[in-house]
Order: structure tokens, then sequence, then C-alpha cells
């Protein structure tokens, strides 16, 4: 059959780090093609996406976690949820798995050089948000100042540990990672690993004084906006994570000034053929798979409430 | 698609006796035609050209199937070791002729067409597409729920034909629509040439049929009303009655959603697409239990929405057909054709 879109191709788990534990534990599994002329092939674009096979148990859809800047493999930071992936992570490195795309559009960011940009991500949502910092930060004299805000709910539910902590280091990141506040005030921290993280004015988040360049707080993502306060001026603030978040996230934004064009996000949604076929992932016309996932507030709010 | 190479208008009359001589020579095919099955009309795969009906209104499913089955496989993956996998595709499908499907039901392939054709072309439809020729068998009687005039169709309408036939009286006038239906006209002593008589005779067949379907709805400016109607809360009106069987979808000749899973035979492995609803509540939902569509009213909105508004929106047309089956078939006695005419006359 010629080009066959439903076609995986065979690649192999190269790594795979454990980011966080429990239940729904995630973990990001590097993988590249076994052939090596269809890795070199596979261009893809931040804010793309690819279908992950697991023979006999089905595929899903993930967001590319990794930088088109580095060759030679793919990343996909996977939660532990349902059938394929719980099933994905059962499996060891040297293990195969199927993969196609990529898929969907991409995040702007040839228009965004010489722009200052915001990231802020809550839980697995940092994975889409990942793969544009990275190439940012590999292309750093293109764009103007960087502010990363992760926040997760423990220390032991931070993804890209390291690669964050790494970016407190940098003078030319602004980084502002949270626990979150209910589970600091439940007591429920592990407190060693938490001692030092400054606890923000949850009330009124504006007014928290927190010492020049603190990087480590206690708080909700959306207060911490409000703590971190960008300017809106030349400014893209990207965000995903759990929808609630990015409700208060983005009042938070328009509060400090930010118009709708100024902010994007990515869209999660079911689907099963990843071209605009099958069907389930349209919201009103639009077809997150092929026409998204990336989505400035601007389009997002033309559409249905259905996302 | 066959829709894009139209030859010059091209027409013949075949007595009706001599059709079966016609599908007989047909052989290098499959043939699918209509059948009497325990009171029922269904297109099944012809053994024998004997059993194939010539007078019913129209077939309970239409023969959507033969270019989309219900389920098929995609893939089989033979698992070897750790990493080895050998994963292969099905063989090409076998030529086939559809003969006898209504013009509903072959604009409804049309519409097809413009999915699976669009972009990354679906392979498996594709193929099966291009090896279908589609003669079609023009309405002279049409079912009581049928409204193709009032969306944009006709008894006689030949998007998505081949070949179309209009009964008239004791032969059938043939006209050629594409290079791919003329492709089956061979045999001149069965093709005979057209006299003004048969010409008059196809039109006045069409004409009556026309004038059975009664005054079409005006769906001018419908899709863009729509959209204004989309908060509304009538929606849950027509949802309230719709237990979400997907019956709706099922019989619909231009639903083409589906579904794709994996069979695990453990050495083998086959990756299978099925039908599929957006009346179903599973069809959107996330592995988190998050559900865009969580209820009836937001899938029964979807589904009129779909074919009313958001294909217009990228294609430009209506993605209904009119054939009516939803309502035949609708447990609960919902009505189609109802429904858009109460929407379409609504006051804003």
């Amino acid at each position: 059959m010629k080009s066959n879109p439903y076609m995986p191709e065979i690649a192999v788990i190269d790594d795979i780090r454990q980011e966080t534990v429990g239940p729904r534990a995630i973990k990001t599994f590097k993988v590249s093609f076994k052939d090596d002329r269809l890795q070199k092939g596979f261009a893809y674009k931040s804010g793309q996406t690819a279908m992950v096979s697991l023979f006999g148990k089905g595929e899903s859809m993930f967001c590319i976690t990794s930088s088109p800047t580095k060759k030679g493999y793919l990343e996909f930071s996977v939660m532990r949820m349902g059938k394929v992936t719980s099933a994905l992570h059962e499996l060891e490195e040297g293990d195969a798995i199927g993969v196609r795309g990529p898929y969907g559009n991409d995040f702007p960011l040839e228009q965004w050089k010489g722009k200052n940009l915001v990231f802020v991500g809550g839980g697995i949502g940092q994975a889409p948000l990942r793969s544009v910092y990275l190439n940012v930060l590999d292309n750093r004299d293109d764009y103007g100042d960087v502010s990363i805000i992760y926040g997760a709910r423990t220390s032991k539910d931070l993804s890209y540990k390291e690669e964050l902590f790494d970016f407190e280091k940098r003078p030319d990141v602004n980084l502002s990672l949270c626990l979150d506040w209910k589970f600091a005030k439940e007591g429920m921290l592990d407190e060693e690993a938490e001692e030092g993280w400054f606890k923000i004015d949850m009330k009124d988040p504006e007014k928290t004084k927190a010492p020049k360049g603190t990087t480590r707080f206690t708080g909700f993502v959306p207060q911490i906006v409000l703590v971190s306060k960008p300017k809106p001026k030349n400014t893209i603030a990207i965000t995903c994570g759990p929808p609630i978040m990015i409700k208060y996230v983005v009042e938070n934004l328009k509060k400090l000034g930010f118009s709708s064009d100024q902010i994007y996000t990515t869209l999660e949604m079911r689907m099963k053929c990843g071209i605009g076929k099958c069907g389930r992932c349209n919201i009103g016309s639009t077809y997150v798979c092929k026409d998204g996932p990336v989505f400035s507030l601007t389009e997002l709010e033309k559409l249905p409430n259905e996302y | 698609m066959t829709s894009s190479n139209k030859t010059k208008q091209e027409c013949y009359v075949i007595k009706k006796d001599a059709v079966k001589a016609f599908l007989d020579s047909l052989s290098d095919y499959t043939l699918h035609a209509p059948v009497r099955e325990d009171e029922t009309i269904l297109f099944k795969e012809i053994k024998n050209t004997d059993d194939i009906i010539y007078d019913f209104s129209n077939a309970v499913k239409a023969p959507k199937d033969v270019v989309m089955p219900q389920t098929e496989t995609m893939l089989t993956i033979t698992k070897g070791g750790k990493d080895s996998l050998v994963v292969e595709e099905p063989e090409s499908p076998d030529k086939s002729v559809v003969f006898g499907i209504r013009p509903c039901d072959a604009k409804g392939i049309a519409l097809l067409d413009q999915i699976f054709y669009e972009d990354k072309q679906d392979t498996y439809y594709v193929q099966r597409r291009e090896n279908t020729t589609i003669i079609a068998l023009a309405c002279n009687d049409p079912h009581r729920n049928c409204f193709c005039t009032s969306v944009g169709g006709a008894p006689n309408g030949k998007a998505g034909c081949d070949l179309l036939f209009t009964d008239i009286g004791d032969a059938y006038f043939v006209e050629v629509v594409t290079s791919k239906g003329k492709k089956l006209i061979t045999n001149k002593k069965l093709f005979k040439s057209i006299s003004e008589a048969d010409k008059k005779a196809k039109n006045a067949a069409h004409k009556e049929a026309t004038r059975k379907l009664g005054d079409a709805l005006d769906l001018k400016n419908f899709p863009e009303k729509l959209e204004k109607m989309f908060g509304e809360e009538f929606w849950e009106k027509y949802a309230l009655k719709c237990i979400g069987c997907g019956a709706c979808a099922y019989m619909c000749p231009t639903c083409y959603c589906f579904d794709i899973n994996d069979i695990d035979y453990k050495d083998v492995v086959k990756r299978v697409r099925t039908w599929d609803s957006c009346q179903f509540g599973n069809y959107t939902m996330h592995t988190s239990g998050h559900n865009p569509r969580p209820n009836k009213v937001n899938r029964v909105r979807n589904r009129v929405l779909h074919k009313f508004k958001y294909h217009v929106d990228n294609y430009n047309e209506i993605k209904c057909v009119g054939c009516g089956r939803c309502t035949t078939h609708c447990p609960v006695n919902m009505n189609l054709k109802a429904i858009i005419k109460e929407l379409a006359e609504k006051e804003l």
C-alpha cells in the first residue's frame, strides 16, 4: 500500500526516565527509529504530536516533549492513566514500539523571535511546553526574556527536576517553581525537600514580596503568575495544564494586561486517526489533531466551548 | 475521485430483459446489488444475478460498506522477539461494481470522498473507492421520509455515480457520468442509441419523482443561523428524547466516524477499525474522565451541527443526503427533517 498514513514505524526505547512516582507516575521515554533514515526524515516542530503504538494495546497520541534542535531521538512524557499508558510504563529499555507522525500545527516560534516568552505549566501539562522552551534556549539570542512558571503538587511530583534545577543557575532564565499551597497547608509536603520554599500570600498574591532571585514557591500556579508579574509588552504567554489551572492562569494574565492574541495553549482530545478522519476531536468545524493542537486564546474564543 | 473526470454526456438505452446479460458480463468484478431477504431489501455480494431485485424504494442500509466496511483489519502485526515486529497491510481490494444504488446513497459516497481523499489520503478507503464503479438507479418512488431535494440532491442526482440508470417502462435510460462508468459500456448490442421519446420518458420520470417529494425546505442561510443557535435551550428538548443508541449514525450514508482498536491474539495482533458514532458518550471521553461532550444535548447538537454547519464550513456542502433512514430507524421517533424544518423556520 503506498504511503499508508496509519502505518507506524518501529522505534526502540533507548532510555526511560522516571519523572514522578505514585499511581499516576510520569515516565519520559527517549526513543529512536530502528531505521536511521526514518529518524533523519522525521522532521517535527515544537508543539506537534505523534501517535505511539503499543501493539496489542493500541495507540495513543502524545505531544513530542523533546526539542527538534536535538537530533537523533524523540521524547514522550507519559502519565500512567489508561490501557496504553499503563502498558507503556511496563516497558523496558530496548523494547520496540510504533510511532507515526508528526501531526498537527506548532507554536509560531518564527513569529515570536525578538519577543519575551512566559511559560506557565502545571503537572503533565509541562510536557508540550518543554519542547518549546528547550528549543528557545537552544536559539537563545533570537528571543527576549524567558520566564518559566511550573507547578506540581509536591516536590516529588515535579517532572524534569534536574533540568529545571539547572535553570535556577542560568541568569537568562527567570524560573518560578511552585508546589501546591493546599498540600503545604495540610502538612502533606516532604518537609525536608520543601524546606525553604517561599510561601506566597494566597489572599493577595500581588503583595507577596519574595527576596530577589527566589525560584521556589508554595502556592497555586495562577497566583504565582501574579507574584512573578510578567509584563505584557512584547510578550507571549504559553500555558498548559489542568483545565481549571488554565482558566485561572488566563484570568490572571488578563489582569496583568495580556490580550487574547498574546496567550497560547495546546489542547488535548481523544484521538484515533490523527489525520482528521475519525471525527472525534472536533470543536465545531475545527479538528484538534490537524488544525491544532496549538491555539491562541483569540482562536479558542471563537470556538464552541466543547473541549 | 470520480467526480473530477466527467465525460461529455453520453446516453444509451438498455432493455430491461438485457440488464441480466449486462451484469453477467461484469465477471471481472465483485457485484453488489439489492436483494430481498426476509422482507428486507439489502445490498449483498451477488453470486447469481437472478437474485437481484429492481422494484424497490430503497435498501434498509446504504451500500456504504463497499467503500467503508463496518469492520476492517488495517494492520496485522506479528511479534518476533523483544524488538522484532513485522507489520503487514491487507491485500489490495477486489474490483467491484455496485448496481442499483439510489442517487442519495451515491451522493453519500461522494461526501465520504471529501473526507478520505483530503490531505493525508486514507489509503484503505481510497483503494476501495478507486476499485469501485457505481451504477445508480434513479428514484421514481421516494420513501415517505425522503427529503433529498431539501439538501441539494435529486431523485436523479449524479454525484458519486459513474452510470445513472432511469426506469422508462420497458427499458432503462443510461447516462454515462464518468469515464470509469463508460468502461462498462462495451457491448453495443445491449446499449442502444437513444430516441427523442426515450429522453422525454426519462425527463418525465424525474419530474414525477421530484413532484412526489413535495416542497423542498429552504436551507439557504441555515448554516449561519445554526451558528447563532448553538447556546439555545431547545437542543435540550431534542436531546431528552434521544437514547444515544447510535442507530442514526449506523444507518447514515454520510456518517464516517470510526474507532481503531488492537485485538491481541498473543503472537499476532490485529489492528481493526470499526464504525463509531458521536452519539456515544465514550466517543470523546478522555482517559482522565474529562468529556468535552458530556451530555446528550452536546452530542445531539453535534450531530445536527456537523451535518448542517461544520461540514458546510469545511467543504461548502450539507453532509446529509435526505435519505431519511435516521428517521425511519430511530427507536424514539426523532425526525431529522422535522427538526431541521423547525429550526430553519424558527425566529431568532
